[in-house]
């Protein structure tokens, strides 16, 4: 089971590893478009980077409402979830 | 000598007049343009055939706009390294210093495709050359599948990284849409620097608030940036397009305060 913690950790690794941006700038508010200048080519790299670390299949599509850190997490946390329970 | 100054200021009332003509000129071609171009919007029902002939008229249009304008006494301008630009197939970045920057690109390339404020294509005067000439509005959903696609079919494609007109003697900030376009296409960019003194045209100023003496252009193509000298490929391409739109962002602020372009 992963756990929520975990995904986070993963998410601000990608971020910070894709993008540079100090970890301790990356807390769970803060938005991906306006304060991390994440557009929507950075957000594709971002669901390879994920696919790789999750083994899950993500499309860009389960990002589509995401607008912070949060969202990021709860929509990785969420496919790992369902993915479990179906298996 | 006293009569120095009578004579500036005679010059300055012409020029005062002269810039109300041109604009005047200005307005007349915008309408003469809108017809033509909704005659050519009419006639071309094919959008590439259309394109083409467009862009073409636009570019002679333009030139002899400005050649227009350095004949009345309102600028005066040099376009240096002209060689350096080709007829089409290139992506041209430039910085944004004034209304007339795209006007001088525009007029030195055959055929150009051109990022452009969605609002031109709502704008009475301006709606019908920017569709006929199929530009790109810079709000477009897919804008930069529309920009490769538009490299793909061999015009020039013409880029203002900053979105908006540069603040005096500075830059804004570049989107990295630019950059983005050069690295999935895989195109050098060729960086147009344009530099005008004293500055005119600024957004918040008056069409008869005019400098003391009329402005000077020069427009500077600069030699291709080879994007293989500044990228490193093994990188994921959401990181090199921050690498080089930070280089071209230094590249710009360096050679907009170097009078001695290569």
């Amino acid at each position: 089971m992963s756990t929520k913690e975990s995904v986070r950790d993963h998410v601000i690794n990608v971020i910070h590893e894709l993008f540079d941006h100090p970890k301790e700038q990356l807390k769970g508010e803060v938005r991906l478009y306006e304060d991390l200048d994440i557009d929507s080519i950075d957000a594709v790299d971002m669901v390879v980077k994920l696919k790789e670390i999750t083994g899950k299949k993500i499309t860009p599509s389960d990002f589509k409402d995401v607008r912070t850190l949060d969202d990021v997490v709860n929509s990785v946390h969420k496919l790992l979830v369902d993915g479990e329970s179906a298996a | 000598m006293p009569k120095l100054p009578a004579l500036r200021t005679l010059n300055y009332y012409w020029r005062v007049l002269a810039t109300g003509l041109s604009f005047a000129i200005f307005c007349v071609g915008g309408i003469l343009l809108a017809a033509l171009s909704l005659y050519v919007l009419i006639t071309h029902k094919n959008r590439a055939d259309r394109s083409l002939f467009m862009r073409k008229w636009l570019s002679r249009i333009f030139r002899v706009y400005l050649r227009l304008l350095r004949n009345l006494g309102l600028i005066t301008f040099e376009i240096l390294h002209k060689e350096r630009i080709k007829p089409r197939g290139q992506l041209v970045i430039a910085n944004h210093p004034s209304l007339l920057d795209v006007c001088f690109i525009i007029s030195l390339i055959e055929e150009s495709d051109c990022i452009v404020k969605e609002a031109l294509f709502h704008w009475p005067l301006t709606a019908a050359p920017v569709r006929a000439a199929n530009y790109i509005a810079n709000e477009f959903n897919g804008l930069i599948e529309r920009c490769l696609a538009s490299l793909q079919t061999g015009a020039s494609l013409i880029i203002f990284p900053e979105g908006t007109r540069s603040p005096p003697g500075q830059l804004h900030p570049f989107h990295r849409g630019a950059s983005n376009i050069a690295l999935m296409s895989g195109k050098n960019i060729t960086p147009i620097v344009i530099s005008c003194h004293p500055q005119t045209l600024l957004k918040h100023q008056r069409w008869y608030e005019i400098a003391s003496s009329p402005p000077h252009y020069v427009i500077c193509i600069m030699p291709d940036i080879e994007l293989g000298q500044i990228i490193d490929p093994s990188q994921l391409q959401s990181r090199s397009a921050r690498v080089l739109n930070a280089y071209l962002m230094d590249y710009f602020a360096k050679a907009i305060n170097n009078p001695q372009l290569p």
